[in-house]
């Protein structure tokens, strides 16, 4: 068994210089790196700054055209707070020291690789970056919800009714038929998460009892699984799953984010300014904010832009059923002119 | 003549038939049942895995139009193949004629099996208290049960209408071209092949997209 030694003076004072040694030599190689290779355009696309070290890429300024458009699209015209001095470096070569720094002092990095790069996945691409400075300053860490201001919306409304419609747990379905309350909670837009409203607990003995049975080997845990299954008591349910580590099931991030969408398009122009303004107040605040409604308004608003989303009866699609008598009539023809009788 | 035709196909394949229309009827039945759809299941707050549940059971729908289709045209020449077609010969009718009566006999007998697969389907949804939100598509899955019938039926029927040697030409090409595009795939070329035939057959206007899907009892 070997035990640590303290250092002596002397040792330590050997140590720290070597360190500033090392990082006198350091700094004399990030200078020289950022004098050869840090020199960079500076391009202003709405709020937004890029840095990139080929600012006249042809690829760089077709993809700006299309960024201008979505960020617009997305954001709306009103500065956003949190957006201002966004920077987001564009490499057009290999990560060097002179633009980790850049990474290091807060800007987003995007770096483009030759071959499959096109001005709509780079424009997409630096959007996504500038979704993710929205989000770090924005104070989204306390809400659980994707950002995804620049998608197609209707997909994701499709998603999200099917999200609705299917689980898990009967909370989403009361959600569906219209308890806002319920909405609130499996969109995690309660600021009291321990005590979840009935609606949304409702089948959490069953749903603990068939995917947690084997976790439940602790005389601690033993008694509260037995509360949770056999009394359905969503207290214990709740308590057992947080000691498992695993959160009451509710509606996915991307769903919750579609709430933005609501807000957004609710308020208008200015509507997620507001919604950033304050980014210490609660979600339901700036939702409120953003569209300047009632939390229960723009629920109730969200929920119907759901239900008008419902995917498509799964019937037979138009002219599948005629094609299938087409082909039977063809191959009844093949037949009637086999060779057999000839 | 064609209640007679109708007579011998019956008699030739009524076993085979009863047999695939009980499983048509029993299929969305044990179907519902299993995924936990029946009222009072506790398993209620899982739609999802329900629902794939219900979505893998259809694919037995797929597999029964086409034990169907094949029952049925087997049934219908076989007579005609064991007399070498000597008795079809000998008839005052044109040939087409004839043919056409054979292809009829079994369509009559594709009725009775989509009406159990429909009374099936029907009974299976009366009986489940289906969740907001969801719909459920007996209907659907019953007209699509009974083209996609008609088809393997008019495939396998045009196939056995021919010689042995067209059929064993026929199968044997499409047996090729499987075994070379899996051969070429492993040598990493022409990965795609196997996929473009594919979708040649089971994508529109492919004459098999009726038996690509959906199959789904239930879905949203």
């Amino acid at each position: 068994m070997s035990t640590a030694r303290a250092q002596t003076p002397e040792e330590r004072a050997w140590i720290e210089r070597l360190e500033r040694r090392y990082e006198e030599l350091l700094g004399r190689r990030l200078k020289s790196d950022s004098v050869a290779e840090a020199r960079y355009d500076t391009l202003r696309v709405e709020s937004v700054l890029l840095l990139t070290d080929s600012g006249t890429s042809p690829l760089l300024l077709d993809a700006l055209d299309d960024l201008t458009e979505t960020l617009r699209r997305g954001l709306g015209t009103q500065p956003i707070p949190p957006l201002a001095g966004t920077v987001v470096a564009v490499r057009f070569g290999p990560v060097s020291p002179a633009w980790g720094r850049l990474i290091a002092e807060g800007a987003q990095f995007v770096q483009v690789y030759g071959g499959n790069a096109t001005p709509r996945r780079l424009s997409a691409e630096i959007g996504h970056n500038v979704l993710l400075t929205l989000a770090q300053r924005g104070g989204m860490t306390t809400w659980r919800a994707d950002l995804r201001l620049f998608e197609d919306p209707e997909p994701l409304w499709e998603a999200t009714y099917i999200e609705m419609a299917t689980g898990p747990l009967p909370g989403n379905q009361r959600c569906y038929e219209g308890d806002l309350e319920t909405c609130r909670y499996v969109l995690r837009l309660e600021e009291d998460t321990a005590h979840p409203p009935a609606g949304a607990t409702a089948g959490l003995g069953s749903y603990v009892e068939s995917r947690f049975r084997g976790r439940a080997n602790r005389p601690a845990l033993a008694t509260l699984f037995a509360a949770c299954v056999e009394r359905d008591d969503p207290e214990a349910c709740a308590e057992f799953l947080d000691i498992v580590g695993v959160e009451v099931p509710r509606m996915s991030t991307r769903a919750a984010g579609t709430v933005l969408f609501t807000a957004r398009d609710l308020g208008g122009d200015g509507a997620l300014a507001r919604f950033f303004a304050d980014t210490t107040a609660s979600i339901a605040a700036r939702l409120e904010a953003a569209a300047a409604a009632p939390l229960d308004s723009v629920l109730s608003a969200w929920r119907a832009t759901v239900l008008a989303h419902r995917p498509a009866e799964a019937t037979i699609a138009a002219g599948t059923q005629w094609l299938a008598l087409f082909w039977t009539i063809v191959l009844t023809v093949l037949a009637t002119r086999s060779t057999r009788w000839r | 003549m064609f209640r007679a035709v109708c007579r011998l196909q019956w008699k030739a394949s009524f076993t085979a038939v009863a047999l695939i229309a009980v499983a048509g009827f029993i299929v969305p039945l044990l179907a519902v049942q299993r995924a936990g759809f029946a009222v009072g299941d506790r398993r209620a707050w899982d739609l999802v895995t329900m629902l794939a549940a219900v979505e893998s059971a259809g694919s037995l729908f797929q597999i029964l139009a086409i034990m169907l289709g094949l029952t049925l045209s087997v049934s219908a020449w076989s007579a005609d193949h064991q007399g070498d077609h000597v008795y079809a010969l000998t008839l005052p009718v044109p040939r087409w004629y004839y043919v056409l009566l054979r292809f009829g006999a079994g369509v009559v007998l594709i009725l009775p099996v989509t009406l159990a697969v429909g009374l099936g389907c029907a009974l299976a949804i009366q009986g489940i208290d289906l969740p907001a939100g969801l719909r459920s598509y007996g209907t659907a899955i019953t007209l699509r049960f009974a083209l996609a019938a008609l088809v393997a039926y008019a495939a396998t029927f045009a196939l056995a209408a021919g010689t042995k040697r067209t059929a064993a030409l026929i199968l044997g090409s499409l047996v090729a071209v499987f075994a070379i595009s899996e051969l070429l795939a492993m040598v990493g070329v022409g990965q795609g092949l196997l996929t473009t035939l594919m979708v040649g057959i089971f994508a529109r206007p492919g004459p098999f997209e009726i038996l690509a899907g959906p199959w789904t009892l239930i879905g949203v």
